[in-house]
């Protein structure tokens, strides 16, 4: 899980019906903290699904490592770990260890593999001891950990994440924080939250589908202020 | 909640494989409808009861299970003997009695994953009629998962409603919990697919055989 893997994007367009939803050239992506910033429906959630193959482009290419999401499907999923914004849809099974076990058993891992990665990861996130406790019972916070760490016993290369700390109170997005920062993947986070952002390498600030600003989370934050005024001066 | 009920073991009870207590228990349903003696019908709950300690699962649970059932033990005893005999009763209300408990002490000791396996075992006969079992169970999973999050669903959208002065329309609650119901179904459905889980060539993400093999890989 070390060096992670180059994300590459070119002429990448998503269409739905007339409207373009995500325009992007040529976009590389290698640092391993990356923030989207953007107003909803600047196209942030959709250049993530496009990473793990999610989202189709109409037309250009998303590679990782090399792999074309449209035609190697299997093999970027691997690689690319998705957070979903809202963890009610993401935990799809009773209990934390058929949540866990759900994405390890897609992988065709032997149990004793499966329980391993299980432990680690259940350890990593504070679920440990909990394994049989009901999934629908945990609190906010807890249900954020359990998406985190089924998602991370998969060891992808790359995770992905869209708005993860948008239901999270402050204790809680600190916790977030304290959690993702050791992680040794690349981590890509869509998010409101630009607190979230301080110590990351490269933000990308998203407006109609089209990146406005690429550079510190400081340039980019203050692009996208920017942005927000001349839109408001503008109404 | 299904998974609720599940007590977390260890123990000698949560040890025997799903598939043995599931044939266990439908061999007690079977013994308990030919046995005509009350007596020896009891003996065997008080078998079953006495598992409930050695399963670590408490013993209060045999109570509340009588207890939420009495109305209907009731209903039934009264019939019985009103149309046939105070025997034929006691049979009948000791032979639920019974299987209520040993189901009990099934479902309390047996993780959800393990009794899936055995329902995909039990149906896997049924791929060649293009049946896809380990679809089936995992939509069962996915039942469990989500009955009580529907049901906050509806309670939350009656409380809205209810504080805008609609009190209980039943149209004004069914419309706006489809649309979340709906819009749950679409996450969850996506959530399923980035994991890499039910592609189109296998199922569950994972063979049928391997299921098989380890079919009581979390009962423990």
């Amino acid at each position: 899980m070390g060096d992670a893997p180059a994300i590459e994007l070119n002429q990448v367009t998503v269409r739905h019906g007339k409207r373009t939803v995500l325009d992007i050239d040529d976009l590389r992506l290698t640092d391993e903290r990356i923030g989207l910033i953007g107003a909803n429906g600047s196209g942030k959630s959709t250049l993530l699904r496009c990473l793990n193959g999610l989202v189709t482009p109409s037309s250009g290419q998303v590679r990782v490592d090399g792999l074309d999401t449209a035609q190697s499907i299997r093999q970027v999923r691997r690689k690319v770990g998705f957070v979903f914004q809202d963890p009610e849809a993401q935990i799809v099974m009773p209990t934390i260890a058929e949540e866990m076990d759900l994405g390890l058993k897609a992988q065709r891992l032997p149990s004793s593999v499966r329980r391993e990665r299980m432990a680690d990861a259940l350890q990593r996130f504070g679920l440990q001891g909990r394994e049989e406790d009901s999934a629908h019972l945990l609190s906010g916070g807890e249900k954020r950990r359990l998406t985190l760490a089924s998602i991370f016993a998969m060891h992808p290369d790359i995770l992905v994440m869209d708005e993860p700390t948008i239901m999270l109170d402050l204790p809680g997005r600190r916790q977030f924080r304290r959690m993702i920062d050791p992680l040794p993947q690349r981590v890509l986070i869509a998010t409101h939250d630009l607190e979230l952002l301080e110590g990351f390498q490269r933000v990308l600030v998203l407006d109609d589908g089209r990146i406005h600003a690429d550079g510190s989370p400081r340039a980019a934050i203050e692009a996208y202020l920017d942005l927000v005024d001349a839109r408001e001066a503008a109404a | 909640m299904i998974g609720t009920l599940h007590v977390p073991g260890p123990s000698p009870v949560h040890a025997v494989p799903a598939g043995y207590k599931l044939l266990v228990l439908c061999g007690l349903g079977t013994a308990s409808f030919v046995i005509a003696d009350p007596a020896v019908i009891a003996a065997g709950a008080a078998v079953v009861i006495m598992l409930y300690p050695l399963g670590r699962v408490p013993l209060h649970q045999v109570w509340v299970q009588a207890r939420d059932l009495a109305p209907l033990l009731v209903l039934m005893a009264v019939t019985q003997a009103w149309f046939d005999s105070p025997l034929a009763a006691a049979l009948t209300v000791t032979r639920v009695l019974t299987l209520v408990w040993a189901a009990g002490l099934v479902t309390a000791t047996t993780g959800f994953s393990a009794m899936m396996a055995v329902l995909q075992r039990i149906l896997a006969p049924l791929r060649r009629f293009g049946v896809r079992p380990a679809r089936i169970a995992f939509a069962l999973t996915m039942t469990v998962r989500f009955v009580p999050l529907l049901q906050e669903m509806i309670q939350e959208t009656r409380a809205a409603q209810a504080a805008r002065g609609m009190g209980r329309n039943p149209l004004a609650l069914a419309i706006p919990v489809t649309i979340r119901a709906l819009r749950l179904a679409e996450g969850v459905a996506e959530a399923v697919e980035a994991r890499g889980a039910l592609t189109d060539d296998d199922d569950f993400g994972i063979p049928e055989r391997r299921h098989k093999e380890k079919a009581s890989d979390t009962d423990a």
